[in-house]
């Protein structure tokens, strides 16, 4: 996004906020609209599967909504939105305890935990590059699900929800130095989990 | 160029946004240094690796049904803050000199090293809040008793608000500035046989860093320190040991002040840690780097 539809997101959002804190439906609608997939992503990639994820963007949304009296504007919105969201998300994975593994290989249904990547996006390329794309990215999922949360959460946030440093920091109360590191730990950590199939991506 | 000089600039260097002279001293440190190498390449590999993720998105029928059940469920609530909690920012926007107002509370408790990965860690602490004319009570001798971290950080406080114990009107964090807060600070006189400024000053930009790492080794779920600014050495039973929330003193200018247990003997000092901070809110929205990190040494 360049300087100006960010300038123009930040106001149309200001607007937004104070309709919604003013009980407006519409504008919530509206907010959710702009933000789902943002958060639904964020979402995705801290759980793995696309069920806890959609739990999560609830309660997600619902926590934006219940407080967002108390959004006082020193922050952006989308900072505060992504705040919410992190915070829930920790909050969420705790609550869950799960191992960080979530590949279910005796699950035929493949209800619980793994998912079929293909359901979701759209995807390109012959059958045995669509499938091989599939298990490759699935490989970095469940990689992601075992890096700690502290690692995970900027990791995610900067290399696929876009934030910058700064606004990573804003989000998570950290010092940049401290989001970089982290991030420089987490993407070191990822690599090594997956250094015995790291073919997929020479 | 050192290893720790080009660990810093590795991302950049290895996502293509390092160029010129500094691109090329990398370049020329890679080539002689086995084990940066390697730091390159699974920089490399996780960059193609994350790059490799399809962007997802929520179906319209799952974003339809969770649209409506947070409609049904949620009502925007207007959160009143406590009166108390509002009026520092207050004086501190009023101010036109920028003075910041400083409340010290200090609080004194004991952290316990919880079992394990994924469970709660107990973290028993007594709040005790300095009044500036208050006898100089022993902080140490304080007896522990549980505190619910959740309502802490939620901020709901009854009671008068923490008296500030200095006013500062300079708005340079020198390390010069700092000094002289901390030698006028009322709770130094409690605790200076104990502490001193020593050189960790040095150690504040590392500081969370090392303490993350240290909570991650112990298996424990560093996020809670993103609130949290001192550490406790969980390595040490019950001793002294403090610290404060930084998310409850959000909205407010603080010192805050905790101190970490003393060293086991032979352990190194970086699990001693006390720190004084000086936060401006404004100033700490806009740019998180200028808000300092103040050490504290055991003699």
């Amino acid at each position: 996004m360049d300087e100006a539809s960010k300038s123009l997101r930040q106001q149309e959002d200001a607007v937004l906020v104070e309709r919604v804190a003013a009980g407006d439906h519409g504008a919530f609608e509206e907010l959710f609209n702009q933000y789902r997939h943002k958060v639904f992503s964020l979402s995705y990639r801290m759980t793995g599967n696309t069920s806890d994820a959609e739990d999560l963007c609830q309660e997600i949304f619902l926590q934006v909504l219940r407080k967002i009296g108390s959004f006082e504007g020193r922050s952006l919105f989308s900072t505060w939105l992504y705040r919410v969201a992190t915070n829930r998300s920790r909050d969420y994975l705790r609550g869950k305890k799960r191992t960080p593994n979530l590949v279910s290989h005796d699950d035929p249904a493949g209800e619980s935990g793994h998912d079929d990547y293909t359901g979701h996006v759209k995807m390109t390329g012959e059958p045995e590059t669509r499938a091989l794309s599939s298990e490759a990215q699935a490989l970095v999922q469940d990689a992601l699900l075992e890096l700690p949360v502290s690692l995970r959460t900027p990791l995610v946030l900067h290399e696929l929800e876009g934030l910058q440093y700064q606004e990573v920091a804003q989000t998570l109360h950290l010092p940049v130095g401290t989001v970089k590191s982290r991030i420089f730990r987490a993407r070191i950590k990822l690599a090594e989990i997956l250094e015995p199939h790291k073919e997929h991506w020479r | 160029m050192s290893c720790r000089k080009v660990k810093k600039s590795l991302v950049r260097y290895v996502d293509g946004d390092l160029g010129g002279k500094r691109g090329d001293e990398v370049r020329e440190h890679l080539d002689g240094c086995p084990e940066c190498r390697a730091l390159a390449e699974k920089l490399e590999v996780s960059s193609a690796a994350l790059s490799s993720l399809r962007p997802v998105e929520l179906s319209d029928a799952a974003s339809r049904r969770i649209l409506g059940a947070v409609q049904a469920a949620g009502a925007p609530r207007k959160t009143l803050l406590p009166g108390w909690l509002r009026s520092p920012t207050a004086l501190a926007v009023a101010g036109a000199g920028a003075a910041l107002i400083l409340a010290c509370v200090v609080v004194v408790g004991v952290f316990v090293a919880g079992p394990g990965p994924g469970t709660e860690t107990t973290a028993p602490l007594v709040t005790e809040e300095k009044a500036s004319d208050s006898g100089a009570t022993d902080l140490f001798d304080a007896e522990p008793e549980g505190i619910d971290v959740q309502r802490m950080k939620t901020a709901e406080f009854h009671g008068p608000p923490p008296t500030p114990v200095v006013k500062a009107t300079s708005t340079n964090y020198t390390e010069q500035s700092l000094r002289e807060m901390f030698e006028n600070l009322e709770v130094k006189k409690t605790f200076g046989q104990r502490y001193t400024m020593g050189n960790a000053i040095s150690l504040a930009p590392s500081f969370i860093d090392n303490v993350t790492t240290q909570y991650e080794d112990l298996g424990q779920d560093p996020a809670m320190l993103e609130s949290m600014i001192s550490f406790i050495t969980t390595g040490e039973p019950a001793l002294l040991a403090c610290y404060v929330e930084k998310a409850l003193f959000r909205g407010l200018d603080v010192t805050i002040i905790g101190l970490c247990a003393p060293p086991r003997s032979g352990s190194t000092t970086r699990l001693t840690r006390a720190e004084a901070w000086v936060m401006d809110p404004v100033r700490f929205e806009a740019d998180p780097n200028t808000s300092i990190v103040h050490f504290l040494e055991m003699k």
